[in-house]
């Protein structure tokens, strides 16, 4: 029991692409899939002395990333069947999520593009769910309306906009 | 006891007979149903099971033989039987989201061949589309992310950018537009976007036999009791249409609505046939048709008053109207009687006639048809030339050109681009194959009222009218469709007719018949 608890409050260094350094707790890392078969393989001592390099995400993500997993850290792993029972059925999204979520378009996706990478399943649910809402409800003209009307954005917006404005005009 | 050995004997012979069938492949009957629901189904069973499910569903010449084997397979094993499968389809097309969510999981890999090019279409900012992070996604996260997503939804994503047009015009999703349900479906469901789904019909659909198969069924043909004649399905209202009508109460447009004259006066096809005048006889002379029934409708409303009575006019036909002067009232006179010609065919001619006052002119001054035209702008009268006129000019619901299956005319012509309107530019010709023929209908939407005359107007004082004439003419009994096209289309719902929207009719803004409904 003690050594589990070890295991859990270990601390690991995860290097993201720009060379900044996180250090974790084991358990949060390990909602990484692809963390969790890296530690399984290397063993408990290579972990501890040595950094994961993270290079396909950079600093601010995987900051974003850990955020999340530390909230979630205590959520029991899903299985796979009951996984594809409840997962296409419904887009509702906790509140938590939410407003982790109410970053700009390109945060969401590289968020999206991280929970793919790390292999982190309920991030990428959350993800395409909140991107599946932002379609949801919309038609193409009215959207495409309101982004002409902005043509003169600032450019701090651009960024917001650039989602709608780009894929709803065909 | 002979008869107990005869028994024997026959058992035995069949249960031989069954055994030696077992030998040469054919199925147990008995063991049959079992093994439907083992194996998936005895071998010619299977067979003709996937050969219905190819020809129910959109086929488009895409190499992705891998998936198709495995889907068919699998809906083998859960249906063995094509009417459960049938049946099945038919309940998910009441509720088309289940179709989605029970549909199987789209592979990535069979997607990336499509997203080899990226759309290089650059937007008025001057960025291109490949900027968009949501292209930058994989196609398994959007496959994810499409999966939270309705049809609605789906058709609305489609419409915005070629990725998603290229993706779900693949045939990974064609489980929604399989022909017949997915049609229900559409029918059946309010949607916010029906002008965006009616485009969706129109660019997807052109190509892949979904507008061919709609013209396909209109231009199919009808029993009407009315006529005792066949017309094609666009001469039937919608409710007329409907299965449950029974074949000898079924009518056309021509009986079932009603002939406007103006705005206060429409009648029905069964006033024209009660004789209002007294009959009317011609000479009975070598080229002239004999009249035996004459019926007349005028509207007496006081709005028609400020008209001047003409002199006598003549009908198409070059019978004498019984009704010697012609006043500004609307009026509807129907002729029946016999042809001139050799056979003596029985004829129905229909005047409908009419004059407008427009305004009143400068008694001193001739007009010429420029100064009509003028002063019409300049007081304004424009307005009010548009909205009467429109209530004497053809109404018709053509557009669907069956010649090929093809589509002439749309409601969306700028998004179609070899669409073109049959309306007004070439209302002369005649179309071979056209469901309603235009012919002389077409030609005749504001008639001078001799010959000679180039305009319909007329002055009388310092009264300037417009006079209006549409006449159609048939055998008699039958409705032409001549006759059809004077009918009123709000009298017979047309613009409730979910079927023959954009195909026949269509109040959107763009189209070019906008102002004629």
């Amino acid at each position: 029991m003690a050594e589990n608890k070890d295991k859990a409050t270990q601390k690991i260094t995860l290097t993201s692409n720009d060379g900044s350094s996180i250090e974790v707790d084991r358990c949060v890392a390990e909602r990484s899939m692809l963390i969790k078969n890296l530690i399984d393989d290397l063993g408990d001592d290579s972990v501890a002395t040595q950094a994961i390099p993270i290079p396909n995400v950079n600093d601010p993500v995987l900051r974003k990333v850990v955020e999340w997993c530390e909230k979630h850290r205590s959520d029991p792993p899903q299985s796979t069947e009951e996984e594809n029972d409840s997962r296409k059925k419904t887009t509702d999204i906790e509140e938590w999520d939410q407003k982790f979520m109410q970053v700009d378009q390109e945060m969401l996706f590289e968020i999206i593009l991280a929970a793919n990478y790390l292999d982190i399943k309920a991030l990428l649910d959350v993800g395409c769910k909140t991107v599946a809402n932002m379609i949801k409800g919309k038609s193409p003209r009215r959207s495409a309306r309101r982004s002409t009307s902005r043509t003169t954005s600032p450019r701090g917006l651009l960024s917001l906009w650039s989602f709608f404005r780009v894929s709803f005009i065909p | 006891m002979p008869t107990f050995i005869s028994t024997l004997l026959m058992l035995s012979t069949i249960a031989h007979r069954q055994a030696s069938r077992r030998k040469e492949g054919y199925p147990d009957p008995q063991a049959t149903a079992h093994d439907n629901w083992q194996s998936g189904g005895p071998k010619q069973f299977q067979a003709s099971h996937g050969r219905e499910k190819k020809a129910s569903s959109f086929c488009l010449p895409g190499p992705w033989p891998k998936a198709r084997q495995e889907r068919t397979s699998n809906t083998r094993k859960q249906n063995p039987i094509g009417l459960v499968r049938r049946k099945a389809l038919l309940d998910a097309a009441q509720t088309p989201k289940t179709i989605y969510r029970d549909r199987e999981p789209v592979r990535a890999e069979d997607l990336d061949k499509r997203r080899r090019w990226l759309p290089s279409v650059e937007d008025s900012n001057g960025r291109k589309c490949r900027d968009c992070p949501i292209y930058q996604l994989p196609n398994e996260l959007l496959i994810a992310i499409v999966e939270y997503l309705d049809l609605e939804d789906l058709w609305a994503l489609s419409a915005t950018s070629r990725l998603f047009i290229e993706l779900f015009s693949d045939q990974l999703f064609s489980h929604y537009w399989e022909p017949e349900e997915n049609a229900k479906s559409w029918a059946g469901q309010d949607l916010v976007w029906k002008s965006l789904r009616a485009v969706q019909r129109v660019s997807f659909a052109k190509g892949q036999g979904f507008l061919k198969e709609t013209a396909r069924v209109l231009s199919d043909v009808l029993y009407c009791s009315g006529c005792h004649v066949v017309h094609e399905c666009l001469g039937f209202s919608a409710r007329q249409r409907d299965i449950s009508v029974p074949e000898t109460k079924r009518i056309c447009i021509g009986h079932e609505g009603r002939l406007r004259l103006c705005s206060h006066k429409s009648v029905s096809w069964d006033d024209l046939m009660i004789p209002s005048a007294p009959t009317a006889r011609g000479k009975l002379g070598k080229r002239q048709p004999v009249v035996q029934l004459t019926s007349e409708f005028r509207c007496l409303h006081p709005s028609h008053r400020h008209g001047v009575e003409t002199s006598t006019p003549t009908s198409y036909s070059g019978i004498v109207s019984p009704s010697k002067t012609v006043s500004c009232f609307p009026t509807l006179t129907v002729f029946r009687g016999i042809s001139a010609a050799k056979d003596r065919d029985p004829f129905v001619d229909m005047v409908r006639r009419s004059k407008m006052h427009m305004f009143d002119l400068d008694p001193d001054r001739p007009i010429t048809m420029r100064d009509l035209e003028r002063h019409l702008e300049l007081r304004g009268h424009r307005s009010r030339k548009i909205v009467d006129s429109s209530d004497f000019e053809f109404r018709t619901p053509p557009s669907v050109l069956a010649d090929e299956m093809r589509v002439l005319w749309s409601p969306f012509a700028s998004s179609v681009p070899q669409a073109e309107c049959l309306h007004r530019a070439k209302r002369d010709k005649s179309y071979a194959g056209w469901p309603l023929r235009p012919g002389a209908a077409h030609s005749s939407i504001c008639r001078a009222k001799s010959r000679n005359t180039p305009h319909p107007w007329s002055r009388e004082g310092t009264s300037v009218s417009l006079e209006v004439l549409q006449e159609a003419r048939g055998p008699d009994g039958v409705l032409a469709y001549d006759r059809m096209t004077m009918v009123d289309p709000q009298s017979w719902g047309m613009n409730e007719d979910e079927d023959t929207r954009g195909m026949a009719w269509c109040n959107s803004r763009q189209c070019h018949t906008n102002s004629w409904y």
